[in-house]
């Protein structure tokens, strides 16, 4: 079913959309010609940007975000791991890190660990954090160069669009039809700010990111520690037991990105970017006529009693999708508010999904030329 | 107003681009702000000594110490320890016996002769190890 309000109503036209994503794909994903040097990856290259392509063509046609959105987000995160952990078992044997990784300093940054760097890097001017600062893989200048030049353009859209974990928590909430809890608080959200507090504070403290250290679920499904003492075993036991509990099972029964929207102390510092970027998700309110619809669909527990969305929005775009009227809409800061609301979410389209594909597309690429290679 | 708006959006996707073709030259800038440098109780600190001979080489790093606003009195030394090595070694004031080849590494207190706890690990020139001070 199209959404009218913001589908392009012609093949041509979505075709027409869609082809400067197609350019920026095959141009971010080439990495200079490196992926066409055999027939698999050349296979794997063509396979990658036709189905990042084919998601943002459907996104145009059928009007629809959030659907798309979900699949290429849901895949890319899934791939990801698949290309991660593999590039890890191939480099060091297995998919833990030991006491040498961490004392030659060559743990991957992941965009999370930023939260825990900033007191550290304003106090004492150093990065608390065992890996590279220039080399080597996800290295931590570019890292964070990524993290805020991203989060200056898409505020807390990087956790809907960029973040290559986020994709787990909005599977797993998709999986059932309705949700078995039907009411969560959208106060929980705040337990995130203060994760971000605590997280920030304890790590500053103890000069180690405690929250990669002890409570990371996603380190299930990238690296994490080897089970060599006690207390290996035990952050092993702590991680699974969150990425159960807060990626799989309550995201399950609520519908909700329960992880993304009360823990993760990244998604709280993300959400002050909101206040800067110039894209925004906007009630209007002469359209709106209060049915809360907005409010149930949201999967972040981003929109208050009022309809309105908060401070901690990831611009999925699902409350746009859900609205019955309209009132829900993409909106660029300093127009007013109802006017082009199909360029202004245009204008957010391209920059959201650009990142998707340049910060995710390339493990995606990798999983698949694997995967061929197995096949072929 | 509206029109400087809508100009900047469309050139998002532009800067969005950019942040990724243009990072060899942003880290070369990030790297060069004053904080970007692994701490010392991480990375084990700068080298200020090292010992040379005919099949091995030891560097010495300073002693490093935990704390953000004043350093903790306990901390440690590292050192990377490159092919075999059996003799004395000068550390924080301490002398420790040590004992490295391809197999095992051992420290141990010189006076007492009581081996040392350290955290040590096997790297693929040889050892790395952090001494408590």
């Amino acid at each position: 079913m199209k959404n009218k309000l913001y589908s392009t109503g012609s093949i041509w036209k979505s075709i027409l959309l869609t082809l400067p994503m197609l350019f920026i794909s095959m141009l971010m994903l080439s990495r200079g010609g490196a992926v066409l040097t055999s027939q698999t990856e050349s296979l794997a290259y063509l396979i990658t940007i036709m189905f990042y392509c084919s998601m943002f063509f459907m996104m145009l046609y059928k009007g629809a975000t959030d659907k798309w959105r979900a699949i290429a987000f849901i895949v890319s995160a899934v791939l990801f791991s698949v290309s991660f952990m593999h590039n890890l078992v191939d480099l060091r044997g297995s998919v833990t890190y030991s006491d040498e990784e961490t004392m030659m300093c060559e743990i991957p940054f992941c965009h999370i660990v930023t939260t825990m760097v900033l007191i550290p890097a304003a106090i004492k001017q150093t990065i608390i954090f065992p890996g590279s600062i220039m080399s080597g893989f996800a290295s931590i200048s570019s890292m964070l160069i990524i993290v805020f030049g991203s989060s200056v353009i898409l505020g807390r859209g990087f956790c809907s669009w960029g973040c290559f974990y986020g994709g787990w928590d909005d599977g797993f909430s998709r999986t059932a039809r309705k949700p078995f809890i039907k009411a969560v608080n959208s106060a929980y959200r705040w337990f995130a700010f203060a994760m971000l507090i605590v997280m920030a504070l304890w790590s500053a403290a103890t000069i180690m990111p405690q929250y990669c250290n002890w409570l990371c679920p996603f380190k299930l499904v990238t690296e994490r520690d080897a089970i060599v003492d006690i207390e290996s075993l035990m952050k092993n036991i702590v991680m699974f037991s969150l990425f159960v509990a807060l990626v799989v099972v309550l995201p399950v029964l609520t519908k909700k990105r329960i992880q993304c929207a009360t823990f993760c102390p990244m998604g709280a510092f993300e959400s002050l970017f909101n206040k800067v970027s110039l894209f925004q998700v906007k009630n209007n309110e002469s359209k709106c006529i209060g049915c809360g619809k907005c409010q149930k669909a949201c999967p972040l527990l981003a929109i208050g009693k009022d309809n309105k969305p908060l401070i901690n929005c990831a611009k999925c775009g699902k409350c746009v999708d859900e609205c019955p009227t309209g009132a829900m809409q993409f909106h660029i800061k300093g127009t007013p508010v109802g006017s082009k609301i199909t360029t202004a979410r245009l204008l957010f389209l391209y920059p959201a999904y650009t990142l998707m594909v340049t910060l995710i597309g390339g493990s995606v690429l990798e999983a698949i030329r694997l995967g061929l290679s197995l096949i072929m | 107003m509206k029109y400087i708006s809508y100009t900047f959006a469309s050139l998002m996707t532009l800067a969005m681009m950019l942040i990724f073709i243009n990072m060899g030259c942003w880290m070369q800038m990030a790297s060069a702000l004053p904080f970007m440098k692994v701490d010392p109780w991480i990375s084990g600190g700068e080298v200020t000594d090292s010992i040379v001979g005919d099949n091995y080489s030891i560097r010495i790093h300073e002693a490093v110490y935990q704390g953000l606003f004043v350093e903790d009195r306990n901390g440690y030394i590292q050192l990377d320890v490159n092919g075999c090595y059996e003799g004395e070694i000068e550390l924080g004031g301490s002398s420790y016996l040590l004992i490295a080849d391809e197999e095992q590494l051992v420290l141990s207190d010189s006076g007492s002769g009581a081996a040392v706890d350290v955290k040590k690990c096997r790297t693929s020139g040889g050892w790395v190890v952090r001494v408590g001070i």
